[in-house]
């Protein structure tokens, strides 16, 4: 194998097999709803005889043999001496999974994969070649019989049937697919023949080491795993290019300088020059002198119009490569979200449904590795939305619904996070089946599962092991799916909801992190110092005049859209100090369904587009603060993490640790005998079940909405025990867990697990983290739950 | 003599140049030249004895230094963000060095030395061992210098006995005596400041 730039020839027919297989996948499924439209042929040719021709350089000769006979295949569609059948779509399908397959092995296991595999490629390939099977539309065609299998044989020789491996310049080559030149927008990092149009660049770092060919098969050593990435040649093209302006930029100020240094030696010439004239009094000298000044001046102009230019340029560039690094981690949505269409297509044909799958906002940029986490939590949804959501269409017919179902699956950037929503037109989800399954399972009693909240209820299908699927199938309703599919989205620090409505259809929404995303947002300065306000997370900023504020109990509040509205005072709110009073006071207007706040800032410094940068895990997470980013002048800023401070502000209000502004007198509550116990629980109702039980046996309780919520109190009070719940969003029960083990100073805290998981690793998992019980939800009805905080704190 | 021998005497000497210029982030001073005159001018059997180079700060009105193996780089302060409930006597908070945000530490907080209430003109050493790297803001810097590790002296027991003790031993360099940090028990302190 050779290498260039960095990279082997067969990881570019890797990225080249990928790239081609995604426009096989989509361009098929396009076939087969517009069998009679030729025009998508043309493409699906064309990859199929680029594949061929990538293989044939890095000498695999089963991908060359697939892809010849896909290739053939396309072309008697295309020629019109065959018609366009489920069956061969099939074939096809299965031919583009199949060169996938190939181009995933390790280069060394090749010989032995296609040794192994020669009998599904012969397979295939006298399948691709027979005349089409004219079984009726829709039910699928089953493949060709296997031929009999042919004995193993190095691949090269394998296509036995019909059709031969194509010969070096074949006839088929005749086709248009041959004649077609390489585009000229193509960016080939390197150029194998009939390389891709817009193929992407791997980029990988350290540089692969290069896999020599056969010198010591004995012992082929794989290479060391190094993390590499994808991104648009263009991208890295516009990135280089930027970079090596920048350094040509750079040089320039050397040059600049010396000519600056030069204008000033003839200015003070000519100064000099000016003076002895005059002290002289000779005109015809001063005359010549004020000459020479003149020209000193108009050089010195030039060279300012060249800094000028330079700074404007240096500007130019730098802000330029900035957008362009920034872009290079983004890929588009629909990039992670290719294979569903083929996915459900396969799926609903199994079952005998019949699905319209649409993505909205392929294009929306997601940072690469919130997509590649995406992947298999959308797969798990959009498999259980067409096994257990969508009726068959003699249901749907009945219900009055159109025979096709229908599964959306919508991107889109909302408040500075991504919000992902898969959407089926199916039966939705009965919560009433989800109460009585939780009684019966006795995870509660009757009277608590009827007053939980319908959000509530459907928060137990993520539990492991909870499906309210009657039957399980090969393709989802084990139980698993949801559970993983929570614990990927909370990996993330995101959250999944899912909203239902029986006879209607079901979405789960997904909200996640942008990571490395840009964001809009309002500067302010509290305490002297810029934070940041993602602007789409907060409802308005206002100046009030001191007129316009008011004192209700003791506290201040402003006239907003004819509500009443507290203000708070963030430099407190942050703990640095207050903010000085002035004859306006600006204000930043935050809210949720829950209401709204004013919080005083200093002032406002304008609005601007931040990349967000994670703050060093060693500071573990700030409370109020989620990023932090640079402004323009290089200074850092931090991004406030408004749904964080909400949810404080309202906890530390209701406990009277945290006051209004303007009643700073105020005393900081009464002082604490009682024991203090924090729940940290994300079900409301179970919160409040926790904290009615503890606070009836004379316990001081403090809440937790979640493990980040939990964690944050933790460190800035004094707990003398933790119940905490493990299905958390933000952070679960285990890392909490884990955390207040590992930090000395609540090392001591006695902590009891309280969950809905009831499997022995669940209860290992708590028990290894460090709890001290691990309980289920059911342990609220015999007492169990009170003797054992009873048994660990002791009495309140 | 030959040119190659001439050649093979200077590289080495501007390698060495530019390699402190990187770490100080600044062109070097004449006193910076004559330490790295000195140090190559010096025979090469007593070059090869046990020296250490250390790079030598002000801050708390003492001179400190540091192993030159683990000082990153020497970078003017830019402004120094604090951090909501993370902020404190020792973490001062947050600083951009293109495009990375240091975590700023008070040196003379974690010595448990005066600090000046405001400096005029603040530096940042960026501290590294493996993979950690913290910063710490001085008043200046003396330069780097190589001791001999022999005459290295032990810090007084008030000192190595001390919670904030990371003093490692005592040099004696031209400007007086330094005290040499254990790089590792200052960031310990900076780790529990943090937390």
């Amino acid at each position: 194998m050779s290498d260039l730039g960095g990279f082997s020839m067969y990881e570019l027919f890797r990225a080249e097999v990928d790239t081609h297989c995604a426009a096989l996948s989509d361009g098929l499924l396009k076939l087969e709803s517009a069998p009679d439209d030729i025009g998508i042929i043309v493409p699906l040719m064309r990859a199929a005889h680029s594949i061929k021709g990538a293989a044939r350089i890095v000498g695999i000769d089963a991908a060359v043999a697939v892809a010849h006979h896909m290739e053939d295949a396309l072309v008697r569609i295309q020629k019109g001496q065959e018609r366009t059948t489920r069956g061969r779509i099939d074939q096809l399908l299965e031919g583009t999974d199949l060169l996938q397959r190939i181009s995933q092995q390790k280069e060394s296991d090749l010989p032995e994969w296609s040794t192994q595999n020669a009998s599904e490629i012969n397979t295939l390939t006298i399948a691709l070649s027979a005349a089409p099977t004219a079984t009726p539309e829709p039910a699928a065609a089953p493949a060709p019989a296997p031929a009999p299998v042919a004995p193993p044989a190095p691949v090269a020789e394998a296509p036995v049937a019909a059709t031969p491996v194509e010969p070096p310049a074949a006839p088929a080559a005749a086709t248009p697919v041959t004649a077609t030149p390489v585009a000229p927008e193509t960016r080939a990092v390197v150029a194998p023949p009939a390389a891709p149009r817009r193929v992407d660049a791997v980029v990988q770092r350290p540089i692969p080491t290069i896999d020599m060919p056969a010198a010591s098969t004995a012992t082929a050593v794989a290479a060391p795993e190094s993390r590499a990435v994808r991104v648009n040649a263009d991208n890295l093209d516009r990135m280089m290019q930027l970079a090596g302006e920048s350094m040509v930029e750079g040089r320039r100020s050397p040059a600049l300088r010396r000519a600056l240094g030069a204008v000033r030696g003839e200015l003070t010439r000519a100064r000099e020059s000016l003076e002895a004239a005059m002290r002289r009094g000779d005109p015809a000298r001063i005359a010549i002198a004020r000459d020479a000044v003149g020209r000193a001046e108009a050089s010195l102009a030039d060279r300012i119009f060249d800094l000028e230019n330079f700074f404007r340029r240096t500007e130019e560039v730098s802000t330029a490569l900035y957008h362009e690094v920034i872009g290079s981690r983004m890929r588009p949505f629909g990039e992670g979200v290719s294979g569903f269409p083929r996915m459900v297509r396969d799926v609903a044909r199994q079952l005998g449904k019949n699905v319209r799958f649409d993505i909205v906002g392929a294009d929306v940029p997601v940072d690469r590795d919130i997509l590649a986490r995406l992947e298999a939590p959308l797969n798990h949804i959009i498999r259980n939305a067409v096994d257990h959501g969508l009726e068959m269409p003699e249901e749907r017919r009945a219900a009055g619904k159109p025979e096709q179902a229908r599964i959306v699956v919508e991107a889109r950037h909302h408040a500075g996070q991504l919000m992902v929503r898969v959407t089926d037109d199916g039966k939705g989800i009965e919560a009433d089946s989800i109460r009585r399954k939780v009684v019966e399972r006795g995870m509660q009693t009757a009277d608590l599962a009827a007053r939980l909240s319908e959000r509530e209820l459907f928060d137990f299908l993520f539990l492991p092991g909870f499906s309210t699927a009657k039957q399980v199938t090969e393709i989802s309703g084990r139980g698993v799916g949801l559970d993983v599919v929570h614990q990927m989205v909370t990996s993330t620090s995101g959250t999944v909801r899912i909203e239902s409505r029986v006879g209607t259809g079901t979405t789960f929404a997904l909200q996640l992190p942008v990571t490395l995303s840009v964001l809009r947002a309002a500067l302010v300065e509290v305490a002297g110092e810029p934070y940041a306000f993602p602007l789409a997370r907060i409802e308005r900023v206002l100046r009030v005049g001191g007129g316009a504020i008011t004192v209700i109990q003791g506290r201040l509040q402003c006239d907003v859209d004819g509500e009443a509205t507290g203000l708070l005072d963030g430099a407190s709110l942050f703990g640095l100090g207050e903010t000085p009073r002035d004859d306006a006071t600006s204000v930043v207007i935050l809210g949720d369904d829950q209401g709204r706040v004013g919080l005083v800032v200093t002032k406002f410094l304008g609005e601007q587009d931040l990349v967000v940068r994670t703050l060093d895990a060693r500071l573990g997470k700030i409370p109020h603060i989620s990023a932090a980013a640079i402004l323009d002048d290089g200074s850092p800023a931090l991004i406030v993490d408004v749904e964080d401070t909400l949810a404080a502000l309202r906890k530390q209000l209701s406990e009277g640790t945290f006051i209004g502004m303007g009643a700073s007198e105020a005393t900081n509550g009464p002082r604490r005998v009682a024991k203090r116990i924090l729940v940290a629980e994300d079900s409301i109702t179970v919160r409040e079940v926790e904290r009615q039980l503890l606070s009836r046996l004379g316990y001081d309780v403090a809440v937790a909405v979640d493990g980040m919520d939990a964690w944050n109190q933790i460190r800035a009070g004094r707990f003398d025990m933790l119940v905490t719940d493990i299905d958390m969003p933000r952070m679960n029960g285990i890392e909490l867990v884990r955390l207040v083990r590992s930090d000395p100073r609540f090392a001591h805290v006695p902590i009891a697990v309280v969950s809905y998981k009831d499997r022995d690793e669940d209860r290992r998992a708590g028990m290894d983290a460090g709890a001290n019980a691990y309980l289920t939800k059911g342990s609220f009805q015999d007492q169990s739950f009170i003797a054992t905080v009873t048994e660990l704190v002791g009495a309140p | 003599m030959s040119e190659d021998r001439t050649l093979s005497l200077v590289k080495p000497a501007n390698a060495a140049v530019a390699g402190l210029e990187q770490l100080l982030t600044r062109p070097l001073t004449e006193s910076d030249l004559d330490r790295a005159t000195a140090a190559l001018a010096a025979p090469l059997d007593e070059r090869s004895r046990s020296r250490i180079s250390l790079l030598a700060m002000r801050a708390g009105g003492e001179i400190l230094a540091i192993m030159a193996g683990e000082a990153a780089k020497v970078v003017p302060a830019g402004t120094i963000h604090r951090v909501p409930h993370r902020s404190n006597q020792i973490f001062r908070g947050l600083s951009n060095h293109d495009g990375e945000l240091l975590l700023c530490m008070s040196i003379e907080a974690a010595l448990g030395i005066p600090a000046p209430a405001k400096r005029e003109r603040s530096i940042l050493v960026v501290a590294e061992q493996g993979r950690e790297r913290w910063a710490f803001e001085v008043d200046s810097i003396v330069g780097v210098t190589d001791v001999d590790e022999r005459s290295l002296r032990a810090p007084p027991m008030t000192i190595s006995a001390a919670k904030t003790g990371c003093a490692r031993a005592l040099a004696r360099i031209d400007e007086g005596e330094a005290v040499v940090l254990d790089v590792h028990s200052l960031f310990s302190i900076f780790r529990g400041a943090t937390s």
